[in-house]
């Protein structure tokens, strides 16, 4: 049996490891913490293969050199460093360990294709939001040490969130300082065992029900297709947050916070709302580095509407160079315009027809109404073609059938067990979004201060719940984080 | 100070209480059937109580009866084997065993003494579902058990876990004790369906030689033998079996004769023991009736060649086999219900004018079978679930005491309440209450002069011969009354 190997968020070598590796760095002498945390982050990179490793020190080391350059005086020097190395592995490609740069065919890989292939279109985000910023003049020096420990931290190697070199170079700097703190454990553990519950009970059961119809989805009609995207939508979200979740806690073991990236996006009560929600670190960063450079909205209405477009095609973009994900950035930019410039006119219909905005049922409504576009932009996302989408729409509606509300759910991949799991699981998931939503996102810190019974039993529950419904082992290979691939 | 010991204590007590919940979950979620089980029976033994130890693939599970050796000889045997057991298994098995007990000697089924992995995917499941969770489990699963599952069956609950849908009573009952049934490991196959025509009785000139990962195992047991003064008896089931492997146990013969091990081979002794394949022998199994004639066979061999001595006057072996006569005291029982067409099982059930009989097969490894999706959704309805990927139970449904429905479907659950395993076989009867129900989405007539709302069924355990559960099923509602 091969052990660590593949490491990811889903391995259970990884927790078995984590273990012993959270213990030591908290059992070394404060200054050798950094040490540990990047030992354990090459490890995990290691054992995702050389070229993963090797592939985020070339992206590390590149961008902190040419950083440091924009920052000191002897810019063209740094730069010219920088540059080199940007180059050189393409030089040493045939050198053994540079196998990664080149395709099976042998030919180099394009830029896209090699960040995509060893999955770093993450850490490349943050490697190019340092090297603006420096470029900005808003980041200080930091070292080189402090750097690599930043851009390597595997936590959030997986799915994010994009941090920024600053935010995490001053938690660096305090790291020796902090004590052991049994209370930030217990967060990070409860958000790790959550992120985990919400992924295999809840993300991949959904998945068993969308994929079934949305991979074959010219046998599907008229409800059946609706409840799979709306069901996609939640897997999305689920699958995404607890990724995030996971990142979260096991970063947060290490003594370091980092970005939350939702916030009940599925709250949003207009498209705004949701960008303000949904993978935060990917919105601030798409409106700190292109939309605001852009000009933003201090350019007129004209301006201010191409902007958002290119902004959230360039969102589209990120998640692949392929049609439909231009589309569906296109759409939400189009969502952004049509949102802003209707505003005053859905003010003046409210007014006119005597509806009370701050209603709990107004608010329902916008929020209904935000999920059904936000979830029909989805369905570009997920199903690839636009002759599929199409499809899609036509046999949803000449398909509808009352029928399906009579046991017709029933054979879409989910039986009745199935279904009560999965209700019960999203009214958990539920419940715990409503209670962030009203905390104000400090949830954990609440149920720190539960008594031992209670946290014992959110802790032991959530362990039995993951263990036993979770979808995972053999015949049902638990499918990886879907923003993984992006 | 004193708070750093508070924290930790709740970390403690956090452990423990986590690892006695997965620990539970394990143990809770694991398959149950009777050939998987065989290991934690065993490990509820009193300490050296054993004195033969049987071991190898289902071959021997099926042909070592431990109730003759114990009846007939008063031998104290005890038999850990699993389908497909490989050579590589049955050593980490003896390994495992002789912790616990200390055998005078072991009964190696040698059929499988070629093979040192196997790529059955059950075979592999149920050898290491319950071995426990200690060093020799760990080498198994690295050296034994196939590659391809290794991870899965690290630990049992990431194999087994999707069992939640599925548990009984019969799970819950595990979590506090060990195996109730106290067998000895004998798990006999009766079904008479898969009676084999012939057994070729190869020459023994010719030979094969096996691998030599082969040969290494057999090795280290010979060797794990002779260092606890261990007698070791490989053995052949009277059955077919094909010329290139009985080469390979040609060669083993040699091997063991230069090693002064004597070799029982069942396949020459066909004749001396009057097998006669139709019924002796199922499925190229030995059958219940197959194992009487080896076992006789194998307990005259040990107890004259002077390996082991009659326990049945000592008073530590009073207890040793309360359910000595488990099996043959269900022979007759188990003769009906292995008739084709259901009708001796149903001559006797006779007095019941009314009624739908469900004769379930052994359901074997306890897991979720895929389904008959016309029988299962027919019967959804009053509350029965059908499975039937691995046998083919009995379905009937007398009318008047007429036979006017007979299929062979599938295995039996009971939605809720009312549980079907191996021991027990169901019938639903009809009474004065019914008229009708559903069969393959038609609903078949039992007598249309009558309108009744209700459906009785009864757990009739063929083993007692008594009912065991009687409920009523409200059919307009579903409720179970």
């Amino acid at each position: 049996m091969e052990l660590f190997k593949n490491l990811d968020f889903l391995s259970w070598e990884l927790y078995l490891s984590l273990v012993p590796g959270i213990l030591l760095f908290w059992i070394v002498p404060s200054k050798w913490r950094k040490g540990i945390l990047f030992l354990f982050s090459i490890f995990f990179y290691l054992s995702n293969g050389l070229s993963a490793l090797l592939a985020v020190f070339w992206i590390g080391l590149t961008s902190y050199i040419i950083g440091r350059g924009l920052l000191s005086k002897k810019r063209r020097l740094f730069l010219l460093v920088g540059l080199s190395i940007v180059f050189l592995p393409f030089l040493l490609g045939r050198v053994s360990g540079m196998s990664f740069l080149y395709d099976h065919s042998g030919r180099v890989r394009t830029v896209a294709s090699l960040l995509s292939c060893i999955g770093m279109s993450y850490t490349s985000l943050m490697a190019a939001g340092y090297v603006i910023d420096c470029y900005l003049g808003r980041c200080k020096a930091i070292r080189l040490f402090d750097y690599l420990v930043f851009i390597t931290f595997f936590p959030y190697a997986v799915s994010g969130p994009i941090e920024r070199a600053e935010h995490i170079a001053v938690q660096l700097e305090q790291l020796g300082k902090k004590r052991f703190d049994m209370k930030r454990l217990q967060s990070g553990a409860i958000l790790i065992l959550y992120g985990l519950f919400v992924k295999l009970v809840l993300a991949d059961r959904m998945g068993i029900l969308v994929n079934t119809v949305l991979d074959d989805y010219r046998n599907y009609i008229g409800f059946e297709l609706i409840l799979a995207v709306v069901l996609y939508g939640l897997e999305l979200y689920c699958d995404f947050s607890a990724c995030s979740d996971i990142a979260r806690g096991i970063a947060r073991c290490f003594g370091i916070e980092i970005v939350n990236n939702f916030r009940q996006p599925y709250f949003a009560d207009n498209i705004g709302d949701f960008w303000r929600r949904w993978h935060i670190s990917l919105s601030t960063w798409l409106r700190d580095y292109i939309y605001i450079p852009l000009g933003g909205n201090r350019k007129g209405r004209i301006r201010q509407s191409l902007n958002l477009i290119i902004t959230f095609v360039v969102s589209g973009l990120w998640h692949g160079f392929r049609f439909h994900f231009i589309l569906w950035g296109l759409l939400h930019g189009i969502y952004q315009i049509i949102s802003k410039y209707t505003l005053n006119f859905r003010i003046r219909i409210c007014n006119i027809l005597g509806i009370d905005r701050k209603t709990i049922g107004h608010k329902i409504f916008q929020v209904c109404g935000t999920f059904c576009m936000v979830d029909f932009a989805w369905l570009f996302f997920r199903v690839g073609e636009l002759r599929a989408v199409r499809r899609i729409i036509e046999n949803t509606v000449y398909g509808l059938d009352l029928s399906f509300f009579t046991g017709g759910y029933l054979g879409l991949g989910l039986d009745n067990l199935e279904w009560n799991v999965l209700i019960i699981g999203l009214l958990v998931m539920f419940a715990v979004d409503m209670l962030h939503s009203r905390y104000k996102d400090n949830f954990e810190a609440v149920f720190l201060h539960e008594n031992l019974f209670v946290k014992y039993l959110c802790f032991l529950g959530l362990l039995a719940a993951t263990a036993v419904f979770g979808i995972y082992g053999k015949g049902f290979e638990s499918s990886t984080f879907i923003y993984r691939g992006f | 100070m004193k708070n750093r010991a508070k924290t930790v204590i709740k970390v403690i007590v956090f452990v423990i209480l986590a690892i006695g919940l997965i620990r539970g979950m394990n143990r809770l979620l694991v398959a149950k059937a009777s050939e998987i089980v065989m290991m934690d029976e065993y490990l509820s033994l009193e300490p050296d109580m054993v004195d033969v130890l049987c071991v190898g693939s289902s071959l021997a599970y099926t042909s070592c009866n431990t109730e003759v050796l114990w009846n007939e000889y008063g031998i104290p045997a005890f038999c850990i084997s699993g389908p497909n057991q490989t050579v590589a298994y049955s050593y980490y098995y003896i390994k495992e065993a002789l912790r616990t007990q200390k055998p005078k000697v072991i009964l190696l089924e040698a059929a499988m003494l070629g093979a040192v992995e196997s790529d059955y995917e059950y075979g592999n499941v149920v050898n290491i579902a319950w071995m426990p969770y200690d060093l020799n489990r760990y080498e198994t699963l690295n050296e034994a058990v196939y590659q391809e599952y290794q991870e899965g069956l690290a630990y049992n609950i990431r194999y087994f876990h999707n069992r939640w849908r599925e548990l009984t009573s019969k799970d819950t009952d595990y979590l506090l004790k060990r195996h109730e049934i106290h067998t000895k490991g004998f798990a006999p196959w009766w079904n008479y369906e898969y009676a084999d025509d012939s057994i070729e009785i190869w020459n023994t000139d010719y030979c094969y030689e096996p691998g030599a990962e082969s040969q290494e195992y057999v090795d280290k047991i010979i060797k794990l033998c002779e260092n606890n003064d261990i007698i070791l008896v490989p053995y052949l089931s009277a059955r077919y079996m094909d010329e290139p492997t009985y080469g390979v146990m040609n060669w083993y013969r040699n091997y063991f004769a230069e090693k002064g091990i004597g070799f029982v081979d069942g396949i020459q002794l066909v004749e001396e023991l009057q097998i006669d394949p139709e019924i002796d022998n199922a499925n190229l199994h030995m059958s219940y009736y197959g194992a009487v004639k080896m076992s006789e066979y194998i307990g005259r061999y040990l107890t004259e060649k002077g390996f082991v001595s009659d326990r049945r006057g000592d008073s530590r072996y009073e207890n040793w086999y309360p359910d000595s006569h488990y099996y043959e005291d269900t022979e007759d029982i188990q003769n009906l219900v292995n008739e084709r067409d259901g009708s001796g099982y149903l001559e006797a059930l006779k007095d019941l004018p009314h009624a739908i009989v469900l004769i379930t097969c052994e359901k074997t490894d306890g897991r979720e079978l895929s389904v008959d999706e016309s029988v299962d959704k027919s019967l959804h309805d009053i509350g029965i679930r059908f499975d039937n990927s691995l046998d083919e139970p009995y379905l009937a449904i007398i009318q008047e005491g007429n036979l006017i429905f007979a299929e062979q479907s599938g295995n039996i659950v009971f939605d809720g309440t009312l549980q079907c395993d191996s021991e027990q076989k169901i019938y639903i009867d009809f009474g004065e209450n019914r008229s009708s129900c559903l069969i393959n989405y038609k609903r078949v007539l039992l007598n249309t002069n009558r309108e009744y709302p209700a459906v009785k069924i009864y757990v009739h355990n063929t083993l007692s011969g008594e009912i065991a559960q009687a409920r009523r099923i409200n059919l307009e509602n579903g409720a179970l009354e």
